[in-house]
């Protein structure tokens, strides 16, 4: 990198720190006047009239930005083992250079291999078992094909979708509405290194500590549709963060793919209403991926995707005792889960026998505890 | 003329005996009581002097010295009231005392009301079964609403009415009603039988589990999870309370002024206090040192609903009687000992709102909030919780067709049949049941069955037990097997307990959703 790219690349991340809630003005200025070093050498009157701004922003854009320390940044970013891009490096995802606002710094800790495409899992924070099991088996599904699976870090479908991609052994990268100092939501913070250390990718365009402010998650969602050549939306009512997402790859001319849920299921009615509006229905990973454009479906692999949810539990099912098996096929069949009364009412056993077929099903992963009650595991 | 006479003290809940010593003197009239009477005993002269006066007595104008040996140690009561104005009447000449031979034969106590007539005291019990030891007294007066408590020691009770029926019986000039005893045995819990809960099959025999091995007891439920109704029916599936231990029961709540009507504590005490309680009045103390909730719950059940709305202090305080069954209360004055061998059963939200896990309705809390909120119950005193409960409420479809479950005399029985083993196999040792083993006895009594070595390892590793756990794991197993009937241990003993150890499993193995 010259000398001239590498002081560009700081005056960059030094407008960065003041474009996090908007960027377009300022994407316009550096064209205008060829560099954003340029940007940074105008005064304040002068932004105001070309960028279209109001006079007050203008000065406070100026004020900030002189107090930015870029030096400051990279170094914490550097300690974080992260890397900082701007439009200029060469590693920048160019699918992220087509939309109409890209972030003018991306903080990266992870890998991010170039070319390399995704598919974003979206969703509510508050999932109904049908969503977090949908988020699960499509973010695994997608993985195993060879696509990265990128979404939000956030609670509920977010980490479902991440913990299924991490496990399948994809890559996944995950869009933090924080610096990447900060862990928000503080439980993933585990789950966080295991993306990183997996092979993906935990992606902010926010200066190093930023906190998790509210206005930052719908800019985030963005760029999490913005990384993706396709965006399912997997549950969500009217108003959530998955139908930002969703709007937003509209803008960007990327798809979206919603999964159809029971009509009185308030989280389903975000994608129910998305598909009602046109939206493509997701039933396997295979309708997402004849959804993608032809770029994107060099080197995945569908192959054993055709299929329908069989039972993919089905294999480990043959080594279970004949109580476990029962037990198993009680707990798939009850809704939101059965606690030990619930399965010694609809099996007539002892506590005794369903404590055994428990800790069988518990330790070959096919349930978990959920406060009294077990479910099937994702 | 001096006139001497017996009563009784207490310290803690065991009583002794005091020397009520009385001397009238020529001189300038005054009252004076010495040997470290507290502020009630002082205070006797405006009682004692009224009720001399209005049982048709004259209260002599003259220098009154009333002398309570052992002088070195803290007197504290009212009953003191009834021996003094004894004396003074006796010193005074108003009783004949070559007539009365009872003075060094009985003992005396009782309050006075300014008319004349005794008003019950508290810890008559305690300080009468004092006197059982030394058997050279052979009458106690009582207030008459002492009498059924007092007739419990087992001593020659009589009880008075007035000061006048006392002065009478003491002049050989009255006789005095013998006090009468309610009947015994007791019976085990009169709160509600375990059969009146639909379902829950699990709560009813983890309770089980944890009467036969003294296990104590964690409940995590929303509301209306039946946690107080499974905890209040806890005590009707132990065994009826022995002899000993209803004295014992009847000393505590003597002590604390708490016995009413009825002479012997028959029921196992099921003690529920708010969880505004402050440290010392559950664990026992005052400036004066008096039992505590623990100690008022010993022999039964002490139910904390709410558990993480006990402040910090009066929750950590509770390590101390949970591993000794019993309390030392030390003050300036007194250092005493309290027993407090009960059972706690804890109830606690499962989380700040209070709904998660609840089938209908919605918790707005973060898993975050659901940790903090957990973690409240600190990890020495988690270790001292054997069995983790995790209830819902049922719905009401199911709840309407159950039928009714085991009744509590039938789980009582096996109750008794493993306590029974237990006592056998703690012979001579100062281990009382299977929830207090040591890592010797544990090595001892729990071993694993042939090819179940790797159960543990199993759970360990796939539901993140802690190797703490697994100790706790081995305990429960133990009680399992003795209400099975066992020798040893069996691999589905030990599997079941992993039903009772479900906070244990580290996050990772629990949903989030």
């Amino acid at each position: 990198m010259t000398v001239k790219t590498e002081e560009e690349k700081l005056a960059r991340i030094r407008l960065n720190f003041f474009s996090c809630l908007r960027c377009d003005w300022l994407l316009e200025l550096i064209e205008l006047y060829g560099s954003a070093e340029a940007v940074l050498g105008r005064n304040a009157e002068d932004l105001a009239a070309d960028g279209g701004v109001s006079p007050e922003t203008a000065e406070r854009f100026v004020r900030e930005t002189h107090r930015a320390d870029p030096y400051g940044e990279l170094e914490a970013a550097h300690k974080a083992g992260a890397r900082v891009l701007t439009a200029l490096d060469g590693d920048y995802p160019e699918l992220l250079k087509k939309i109409y606002d890209p972030p003018l710094a991306l903080y990266v800790r992870g890998e991010m291999p170039p070319g390399m495409p995704a598919v974003a899992v979206v969703g509510t924070r508050k999932p109904t078992d049908y969503g977090a099991r949908s988020a699960a088996r499509f973010a695994g599904e997608l993985s195993r094909a060879g696509l990265a699976v990128a979404s939000g870090l956030a609670r509920g479908i977010d980490t479902a979708a991440h913990e299924a991609a991490v496990k399948a052994g994809g890559p996944t990268w995950a869009v933090l509405g924080t610096g990447l100092k900060v862990c928000y939501p503080w439980e993933n913070r585990k789950l966080a290194e295991k993306i990183a250390a997996s092979g993906g990718a935990l992606i902010s365009e926010f200066p190093m500590a930023a906190g998790p402010m509210a206005a930052h998650f719908p800019r985030r969602n963005r760029i999490i549709s913005g990384l993706s050549y396709a965006v399912l939306v997997v549950e969500g009512d009217y108003k959530s963060g998955a139908l930002i997402t969703a709007r937003s790859a509209l803008e960007q001319g990327r798809e979206v793919l919603a999964l159809p849920g029971p009509v009185d299921s308030v989280m389903s009615r975000g994608p129910n209403m998305l598909i009602k509006n046109g939206a493509a229905l997701a039933e396997t990973a295979l309708d997402i991926i004849a959804a993608l454009p032809a770029e994107a479906l060099f080197g995945l692999k569908t192959a054993g995707l055709a299929e329908k949810e069989t039972d993919e539990s089905a294999g480990r099912l043959k080594d279970l005792s004949p109580d476990g098996v029962c037990a198993y096929l009680a707990i798939k069949e009850g809704q939101g889960g059965l606690s030990v009364d619930d399965l010694s009412h609809k099996l007539g056993w002892s506590v005794q026998r369903i404590a055994a077929a428990l800790f069988e099903l518990e330790t070959t992963s096919l349930i978990i505890q959920c406060a009294d009650k077990y479910k099937p595991a994702l | 003329m001096l006139a001497e006479l017996w009563t009784l003290g207490l310290k803690g809940i065991d009583g002794f005996k005091i020397r009520v010593e009385v001397d009238i003197a020529s001189g300038l009239p005054s009252y004076a009581v010495v040997g470290l009477p507290d502020a009630a005993i002082k205070e006797s002269k405006g009682r004692v002097a009224a009720a001399v006066r209005n049982s048709g007595f004259d209260f002599p104008v003259k220098k009154i010295t009333v002398n309570l040996s052992p002088a070195e140690v803290k007197k504290t009561g009212t009953h003191f009231d009834l021996p003094i104005a004894l004396g003074v009447l006796a010193a005074s000449g108003n009783i004949d005392k070559k007539a009365a031979c009872s003075f060094e034969t009985s003992v005396f106590i009782g309050e006075l009301a300014l008319d004349g007539s005794l008003r019950p005291v508290a810890g008559v019990l305690p300080m009468l079964l004092a006197l059982k030891k030394t058997g050279d007294i052979k009458a106690v007066i009582v207030p008459r609403e002492n009498s059924a408590e007092a007739a419990v020691s087992g001593l020659n009770c009589l009880y008075a009415e007035t000061l006048k029926d006392a002065a009478a019986w003491l002049a050989g000039a009255g006789e005095l009603s013998v006090c009468k005893a309610v009947q015994f045995p007791g019976r085990g819990c009169a709160l509600g039988d375990l059969c009146e809960v639909k379902n829950q099959a699990l709560a009813k025999r983890a309770l089980e589990i944890a009467a036969a091995g003294f296990h104590n007891v964690i409940m995590v439920g929303p509301p209306g999870a039946g946690k107080s109704m499974l905890a209040k029916r806890f005590g009707s599936i132990l065994p009826p309370l022995t002899a000993d231990e209803a004295l014992e029961a009847t000393k505590i709540y003597s002590v604390s002024g708490l016995i009413k009507s009825s002479s012997l504590i028959t029921e196992r005490p099921f003690r529920e206090p708010h969880h505004s309680i402050s440290d010392a009045a559950l664990i026992g103390g005052g400036a004066v040192p008096r039992p505590g909730e623990v100690s008022l719950a010993h022999n039964g059940v002490l139910f904390l609903d709410e558990f993480t709305e006990f402040s910090r202090p009066a929750r950590e305080a509770l390590r101390e009687p949970l591993e000794s069954w019993q309390v030392t209360v030390s003050r300036v004055k007194d250092t005493v000992t309290y027993p407090a061998r009960c059972l706690l059963i804890a109830a606690m939200n499962p989380c700040p709102c209070g709904y998660f896990g609840h089938p209908t309705r919605e918790c707005s809390c973060t898993p975050l909030q659901i940790h903090k909120y957990r973690a409240r119950v600190s990890g020495p005193l988690m270790d001292r919780i054997d069995i983790h409960l995790q209830l819902s409420p049922i719905k009401y479809a199911d709840w309407e067709g159950l039928p009714k479950g085991e009744s509590s005399s039938t789980v009582a029985e096996r109750v008794a049949g493993a306590m029974a083993v237990q006592q056998e196999r703690f012979k001579g040792s100062k281990t009382r049941a299977n929830a207090f083993m040591g890592v010797r006895e544990l090595r001892e009594h729990c071993r694993l069955p042939e090819g179940a070595s790797n159960l543990l390892e199993t759970a360990m590793n796939k539901l993140g037990f802690s190797a703490r756990s697994l100790d706790k794991i081995l305990k429960l197993a133990r009680t399992i097997a003795d209400l099975d009937g066992a020798a040893g241990l069996k691999k589905e003993h030990v599997i079941e307990t992993m039903q009772y150890r479900t906070l244990d499993k580290t996050v990772e193995f629990v949903s989030k959703y």
